[in-house]
């Protein structure tokens, strides 16, 4: 027990996943579970970077789109696509949908920067680390449901 | 603070909280009749305050101790013929039962609770003079024991019992040998009587918070066994026990009863109000932690057998998997299916109590407001065993009593008024329940005065709730039914009972809230009854699901009314009514809303959305297929959708936090395919397109929902055959006039009329249609107005309330006899008219 404390204390381990060509990872002690189903009941008045309601073992979820909140141009469902379920210590039922999952990587948290960046419109990202050359923007899973308002945006 | 293990404290509170309901409704029985009741009633009642003692001592609950224990005396000699029964005592008792509970309700803070006034009248009602009170209260000598023993204890003790001992164990102790304060105690009361108990306890390390500190409880015991065989029978160490010897004497104390006097000059009335106003203080902390469910051993057993049942079905299914063997998995769904919807049924049954639990609640109630109001009265229950889901059952709570005080209060008449009327002095309220196919249905009658209809129109007057045109017109039962307005009270006197204005209308919330129905009929003279339909559960909704393009939505059964299915070949089946599209049902308006235009339109409608939608939807048969009727409260619309798919029963989930602003969806459900689905929100939908309420006497009533003052209208068509309603008495004269002496000058058509020229007017502006027979014209009374008007044909005459300043969206729109008619004035036409001239002047000079 004690031993795995320390592990978790001082390394990460991240579920990465591509959006856009860029990376992300999240820690995958957040994660409950990954889903290819990618079929969600559409909640109208929602905003744009919700994708709508789906069955997650007879449970309701609330799936966002990570693309849509991190700003980009939302685009059709490809197959590679897949939502991460998010365990319910992290909040209230909810997914988000990712472009592609790649893989899991583990890391020193000593090697985390805060993200410098400042064109970032919310909180989702606020720090990175730099894994065999890449760039990863480590997401914040506790702040995806507080970067969903209700008055922006609407779904045609 | 008590910190014993918080499930023992619970244990004890619930099966307390059994016994004393059990007292109750005992002592009632008692209170029917004092000299034929049963003696085991007695003692039923007194083995249940028995307990209650016993256990509080072991808890240090010493004031529940304490209460328990002088009701207990009073039992004691009341089963052991000391005396009879009366009212005042049985009153007392009830008393004490009721302090008792509040105490119950909130068992932390038991310990403060004022128990001194009802303890005093409980000493007091024993029909023993002085003399006696003073020996019971005398204090003997005793030998090494910390409890103080006098007659009143020794009193308890039964003849036979030669030993009193008094027990000294460690409840920390007893609970590392797994035993429960509880249990010992119904050990040992086996094989004797605890006369008292008391605990005592070394104080807590606070820098540790380590509670494993010694629970000293002391009881003492009387029974007929020597010590030696009480170690044997008990299974305690005999370290535990010591005898008490009692010495003779007397010894005298002091402070004896001054508090007797005190009690006596204090009229009963006044402690009753203490104690519901304790009552009323712990309610607002109590239930945090009682939020179990009893469920029977037999449905307990069914739900174990069916998870095997279902393991059995899992590990097949595995196997035919391995075989990929299809027939087997065929096989294999179908008795997945049965095992899964017995179990849903089994589970749901866990949830479902018995009506008894509110019900029993009724005859306590019924007896303290009759004895409070002077009258007599009955209740009789039956339908006692219908079950109902455990979270409507508590929300019924609320509404019954309100029903039943109203009933005794309001309904049923004085004993002397009652002979009078020639009825029985006894008033009876029968409540009665029942089980109709998936609703319980609840029916509340009583043998009263009834309702008085002329009251409540005039109350409804007076309140401004409805004008006189629409009392007018409604019945019987709409008229009774107007008392569960909000702000509806008939009560000459506000009483302590009922009748503070909240009245009716906030039982009729809260019966809406969990989903039911309530009905008032009623009969002057001879009686009221209210009928509750209530849903069987909430968790699951019985709801209309309905497709828009290809998603499926539910919709509350209960809020829909009916469902229409468009008929596009007609088109006048749905019209524009300013900017409201409407479908005309059956001799009257329905606003309809196209679902898509909600979803579609994120802002709440407004004007600019309306008139946008208005020319969109104007020629337009798409989603305009099905019109689901729905009510909510007082509003009532139609929701366009593409298809019906059918009724299911939805499991009800809330929607998640975020997305609670949306108003339109109240909650989400999983179907059977799996998919999410929406559940509708009849109310908000409404809001959000800007519905306004309909006044409530609406259905039905040609044209009535418009309006409030009836007028006699003349009814005709225009040379388009369109419809027109105008005002009667508006009109000076209507002459017949031939087509062809209708001369043009001007481009303006004149006729003379007796000499006079009269300019024509028509009521459209396009040129007339071709007609065979003559028009005729209508001549206004007011003399401002020179022209008369041409129409086609004259219908009829009818009366037609108008009203133009309700807030309707089609208010100069009726319906008469399946026609949309617009109502017009000349006012409208003259303005028409002066338009017309200015334009066509305009055109002149131009040119």
């Amino acid at each position: 027990m004690a031993n795995l404390d320390v592990v978790t204390q001082e390394k990460t381990r991240l579920c990465t996943f591509t959006i856009e060509e860029n990376y992300y990872g999240v820690d995958i002690d957040s994660i409950q579970e990954v889903s290819s189903e990618l079929v969600f009941t559409p909640i109208f008045h929602a905003p744009t970077e919700i994708e709508g309601f789906s069955n997650m073992r007879g449970e309701i979820y609330l799936v966002a789109n990570l693309k849509a909140m991190l700003g980009f141009e939302k685009s059709d469902h490809k197959s590679c696509n897949r939502v991460l379920y998010m365990k319910n210590k992290i909040g209230e039922n909810f997914g988000i949908l990712v472009d592609q999952v790649s893989d899991v990587l583990e890391v020193d948290n000593k090697t985390l920067e805060d993200n410098e960046s400042t064109d970032s419109i919310n909180d989702l990202c606020q720090q990175v680390c730099f894994v065999e050359g890449k760039v990863i923007a480590i997401v914040n899973a506790k702040n995806i449901l507080n970067n969903i308002h209700l008055n922006r945006g609407g779904l045609k | 603070m008590q910190n014993f293990d918080e499930n023992i404290v619970n244990e004890f509170v619930i099966e307390s909280k059994e016994y004393l309901e059990q007292v109750e409704s005992h002592l009632l029985e008692i209170e029917k009749d004092f000299e034929h009741y049963n003696s085991d009633v007695i003692n039923i009642i007194f083995r249940a305050i028995h307990s209650i003692k016993g256990a509080s001592g072991f808890l240090g609950f010493t004031k529940i101790g304490d209460l328990s224990h002088v009701m207990e005396s009073l039992l004691s000699s009341l089963r052991n013929d000391e005396f009879k029964p009366n009212s005042k005592m049985i009153e007392v008792l009830l008393k004490g039962v009721d302090l008792l509970t509040t105490m119950f309700d909130d068992i932390q803070s038991s310990n403060q609770v004022d128990i001194e006034n009802v303890l005093k009248e409980l000493k007091n009602v024993k029909p023993t003079d002085d003399e006696t009170v003073n020996e019971i209260n005398q204090v003997f000598q005793t030998s090494i024991t910390s409890f103080v023993i006098n007659q009143e204890i020794l009193d308890l003790k039964p003849k036979e019992h030669n030993h009193i001992y008094e027990l000294h164990y460690d409840l920390f102790q007893l609970s590392k040998e797994g035993k429960s304060p509880v249990k010992v105690f119904k050990e040992i009361s086996s094989f004797g009587y605890v006369l008292k108990t008391k605990s005592q306890r070394t104080k807590i390390d606070l820098a540790t918070g380590n509670l494993n500190t010694n629970i000293d409880v002391y009881v003492l015991y009387s029974t007929a066994l020597e010590i030696d065989m009480l170690e044997m029978a008990t299974g305690l160490s005999s370290d535990m026990f010591s005898e008490v010897l009692i010495e003779q004497e007397k010894a005298t104390d002091d402070n004896l009863d001054a508090s007797n006097d005190f009690a006596k000059n204090n009229p009963l009335e006044e402690k009753s109000q203490e104690v519901s106003s304790q009552n009323l203080d712990a309610k607002g902390h109590q239930d945090k932690n009682q939020e179990t469910i009893r469920i029977g051993v037999k449905i307990l057993d069914r739900l174990v057998s069916l998870a095997g049942e279902m393991v059995l079905v899992r590990n097949k299914y595995m196997q035919a998997i391995k075989n990929e063997s299809m027939e087997d998995l065929k096989t294999l769904v179908h008795s997945l299916d049965l095992v899964t919807s017995e179990m849903q049924e089994s589970i749901m049954q866990t949830r479902m109590q018995p009506i008894a639990n509110v019900f029993g609640k009724l005859p306590r109630i019924v007896r303290d407001l009759a004895k409070k109001l002077n009258k007599e009265i009955e209740i009789e229950t039956s339908g006692d065993e219908v079950e109902i889901d455990k979270s409507i059952l508590q929300n019924l709570t609320d509404p019954l009593v309100h029903i039943i005080r109203n009933s005794c209060d309001h309904g049923l008449e004085d004993p002397k008024f009652r002979i009078d009327c020639g009825k029985p002095a006894k008033g009876t309220i029968k409540v009665s329940a029942a089980h109709e196919g998936g609703v319980i249905n609840v029916l509340i009658e009583d043998d009263g005065r009834g309702v008085n209809l002329e009251r409540v129109r005039q109350k409804a007057l007076e309140n401004g709730l409805k004008t006189e045109v629409e009392l007018k017109n409604m019945n019987h039962k709409e008229i009774v039914n107007l008392i569960m307005l909000p702000g509806f009270s008939t009560a000459e006197k506000v009483s302590e009972v009922s009748g503070r204005g909240v009245g009716m209308d906030v039982v009729k919330t809260s019966i809406s809230n969990i989903g039911g129905e309530i009905e008032i009929e009623s009969k002057e003279t001879i009686g009221t009854k209210i009928s509750l339909r209530l849903p069987l559960t909430l968790a699951i909704l019985p709801s209309v699901i309905a497709e828009l393009n290809g998603l499926a939505y539910a919709i509350p059964q209960t809020q829909v009314e009916e469902i229409v299915a468009i008929n596009t070949e007609d088109d006048n089946m749905t019209e524009f009514a300013n900017n409201q599209e409407v479908l005309k049902l059956r001799e009257s308006l329905l606003p309809i809303i196209r679902l898509i235009d909600i979803f579609e339109n994120k802002e709440a409608f407004d004007f600019k959305v309306k008139n946008k939608l208005m020319s969109k939807n104007k020629n337009s048969e798409r989603y305009k297929k099905y019109a689901v009727v729905v009510k909510v409260k007082q509003i009532r619309y139609g929701l366009m959708i593409d298809r019906i798919i059918g009724m299911e029963e939805i499991v009800v989930k809330p929607i998640h936090s975020k997305m609670n602003e949306i108003k339109i969806f109240s909650g989400a459900t999983v179907r059977g395919d799996g998919k999410s689905s929406l559940i509708l929100d009849i109310e908000g939908i409404a809001a959000h397109a800007d519905l306004h309420v309909e006044s409530q006497e609406s259905e039905s009533k040609e044209g009535a929902k418009f309006v409030n003052n009836e007028e006699r209208h003349l009814i005709f068509q225009n040379f388009h055959n369109e419809y027109f309603a105008m005002p009667l008495q508006q009109i000076q004269r209507i002459a017949r006039i031939e087509e062809n002496k209708i001369e043009t000058l001007n481009n303006l058509n004149y006729y003379n009329l007796d000499n006079q020229a009269v300019q024509i007017l028509d009521l459209d502006n396009d040129t007339r249609s071709d007609t065979k027979s003559d028009p005729f014209l209508l001549l206004p009374k007011e003399e401002k107005f020179e022209f008369g008007v041409s129409i086609l044909k004259i219908n009829d005459i009818a009366d037609i309330a108008t009203d133009v300043s309700e807030n309707n969206e089609s208010k100069d729109k009726l319906i008469w006899k399946n026609h949309v008619v617009q109502l017009i004035h000349f006012e409208q036409i003259n303005a028409l008219h002066a338009e017309k001239i200015e334009l066509h002047k305009r055109f002149e000079r131009r040119a």
